[in-house]
């Protein structure tokens, strides 16, 4: 089991605006040992899961409708800051690369395989 | 010691080698964004497909396992789909749809695409049911295109609105959002012209107004796009059965 504190395991909401990746995110980061907190598709919902959910972290697609994932980040980096925040993103131009560097919020792209994903939220739940 | 005659040919020379190396970088940075872009559009049904496959490999799950599968046609009917719009965006007959124009019912059709793109609730229709002479399958893949756009690069909101012309059938697709700029206007049917709004909302190909065209000028139609205030409009002319 995947724990953030050693008594329960990690618990994430995933924020994108396609059901398939919400869908295989569940599957794959439950089966890693994760609790999904809540699900969100579109950036407005994911501050409203985030603040009805109290997650240890938060999987952020950056391009969704409405409000999206770059929007989102300065309300809930203000209203949450103690959630770990990953993008996950299937297009990462200079442009993301950059901002998300300046705000200090880990960049991973899409694939199908979850590891990276798995692991990078451990590291950054174990080093809160 | 050169002739005026020769300096001049020798200038259209280096002129002419100036043009063909501009005309050839452009054609580079063509062919780069067409990968980029389409390559992008693909990442997402792609890497779900592959994620997928890999979950159903340790599954034990029976109900899993069938959610599983479900979403491997669903994803790979979308990359079929990506295929099929680009060749017909840009201009192969052969990826056209080859079914016979019949009588084809206007607000079951936008029904059903409506709930094909994930529109929640009933999709609002005002205006009157009308039989458009059209293929079937053309008619369903340029509703799910303009339904997918309007939901996508709007503010959620969307207006259908249906009326009889002397031409034919005119459907219009309206989406609140903050206005198209006028670039955007006038690109929209631009291959893989993506406005910014487009590039910050979601990913894409750029491609579906023009495949939305293509779709309906085979059956005797046209597509036009354009602003009204904030809203963005795309209007679909069709032959009436």
């Amino acid at each position: 089991m995947t724990t953030s504190n050693g008594s329960r395991p990690i618990r994430v909401v995933i924020a994108d605006d396609e059901a398939d990746v919400r869908l295989l995110l569940r599957i794959q980061l439950e089966h890693e040992g994760f609790e999904i907190a809540g699900e969100a598709n579109d950036g407005k919902s994911a501050i409203e899961q985030c603040a009805e959910t109290q997650p240890d972290a938060l999987v952020l697609d950056l391009l969704m409708p409405g409000v999206n994932g770059f929007e989102a980040i300065p309300t809930l980096r203000r209203q949450h800051p103690e959630i770990a925040v990953v993008a996950y993103t299937a297009v990462a131009g200079e442009f993301v690369r950059k901002e998300m560097a300046r705000l200090r919020i880990p960049l991973l792209l899409k694939s199908g395989n979850v590891s990276a994903l798995a692991e990078k939220l451990r590291e950054l739940v174990r080093s809160a | 010691m050169t002739t005026g005659g020769e300096d001049d040919a020798a200038a259209r020379r280096a002129t002419t080698a100036v043009d063909v190396e501009r005309a050839l970088a452009d054609v580079d940075a063509i062919r780069r964004r067409v990968v980029n872009v389409v390559g992008h559009a693909l990442r997402t049904p792609v890497t779900t497909m592959a994620g997928m496959a890999a979950a159903l490999a340790t599954t034990t799950d029976e109900a899993t396992r069938a959610t599983l599968v479900d979403g491997l046609v669903r994803n790979a009917g979308r990359v079929e789909r990506l295929l099929d719009d680009l060749l017909v965006a840009v201009g192969v007959t052969t990826a056209l749809p080859i079914d016979d124009a019949e009588a084809t019912p206007v607000h079951a059709t936008l029904a059903v695409a409506w709930d094909s793109v994930g529109g929640t609730g009933p999709l609002a229709v005002d205006g009157p049911e009308m039989l458009a002479h059209v293929q079937p399958s053309a008619f369903a893949r340029l509703a799910e295109l303009l339904l997918d756009n309007a939901l996508k690069y709007g503010h959620g909101v969307v207006r259908i609105t249906t009326e009889r012309t002397q031409l034919g059938v005119r459907i219009e697709f309206e989406s609140a959002g903050d206005g198209p700029t006028d670039e955007e206007v006038e690109k929209a049917f631009e291959l893989l012209y993506r406005g910014e709004h487009a590039v910050m909302t979601a990913p894409g190909l750029g491609v579906g107004l023009a495949v939305a065209r293509e779709l309906a000028q085979a059956n005797g139609g046209a597509v036009s796009f354009d602003r009204r205030g904030s809203w963005v409009v795309t209007t679909v002319d069709l032959p009436a059965a």
